[in-house]
């Protein structure tokens, strides 16, 4: 019966251990969060692209071994969010996609909702996964202005209607960068800026 | 051999359910801090689940019908 103590001392620990793992994973100490959409399935971080009929239904597709899933842009702009633990400095943007090179594509973060203020960038292309085009582009994300902790994006493709063509995502994935944690001040300020996204932030105003 | 059994899935049943409570009012506190890396409600479901068996197992005695 004795040796029961430390069975329960077993099934108390572990959800405390998972709690700090979860609590480490959102404090990002290495300065570092990739998140990445494939299409497939709903992902905590990245919202659903909208507005539906401007994107159309998400397929999945399934070549010989291979599956993925894609989803068709027709007209232009389109919107996602990112949720975001806390703030960073800069987004490295790799997009998956196929169109046709008359085509302009731009994604980028919005600076200022409110004065609806977007830092587009051209997504060109940087190299080739089989039939798929990979364009990868950073953002400078000081100064940008998150609602309820999401950082939206517009997709945007001028003319892309008009044009009849349309353009084919299949994955995207963004990685967030800021200083990592190097020194106790380091410490004080993530913890601050962990409050300050939390609904405990009124503790510092 | 049943006495340690019982209290096992006692204990279960109350770290599990508090787990779910503290893991949901931390939620509530910052939104993503769990739900970006573990989906509560499969938690809520074992909960429930180990709940039940709980009852079966402890409380039958109680059931004088």
């Amino acid at each position: 019966m004795s040796s029961y103590k430390y069975i329960r001392f077993i099934l108390i620990v572990i959800p405390i251990i998972f709690l700090g793992y979860l609590l480490y994973q959102d404090f990002s100490p290495s300065g570092r969060l990739v998140v990445d959409y494939d299409f497939c399935s709903l992902n905590p971080f990245v919202s659903v692209w909208s507005p539906h009929g401007r994107v159309l239904d998400i397929e999945k597709i399934k070549i010989d071994e291979s599956k993925y899933c894609q989803q068709k842009m027709v007209i232009d702009p389109v919107y996602f969010d990112v949720r975001l633990p806390q703030n960073f400095t800069t987004a490295r943007l790799t997009v998956w996609y196929q169109k046709s090179s008359e085509i302009k594509l731009q994604i980028g973060p919005a600076v200022d909702l409110s004065a609806w203020q977007w830092r587009l960038k051209d997504i060109n292309y940087a190299r080739a996964e089989g039939s798929w085009q990979v364009g990868i582009v950073e953002y400078d994300l000081v100064g940008s202005k998150l609602e309820n902790n999401r950082l939206h994006f517009l997709v945007s493709s001028h003319g892309l209607d008009t044009s009849g063509q349309e353009i084919i995502f299949r994955k995207i994935e963004i990685e967030f960068i800021k200083e990592p944690i190097n020194s106790w001040p380091d410490l004080m300020e993530r913890v601050k800026g962990f409050i300050l996204f939390s609904r405990l932030k009124f503790l510092f105003r | 051999m049943t006495n340690i059994f019982k209290k096992f899935i006692h204990d279960i049943f109350c770290i599990s359910l508090i787990t779910w409570l503290v893991y949901f009012v931390l939620e509530l506190l910052k939104e993503g801090l769990i739900s970006n890396y573990f989906d509560l409600n499969l938690l809520l479901i074992f909960v429930i689940i180990v709940g039940v068996i709980n009852i079966r197992v402890n409380y039958k005695q109680y059931d004088s019908r």
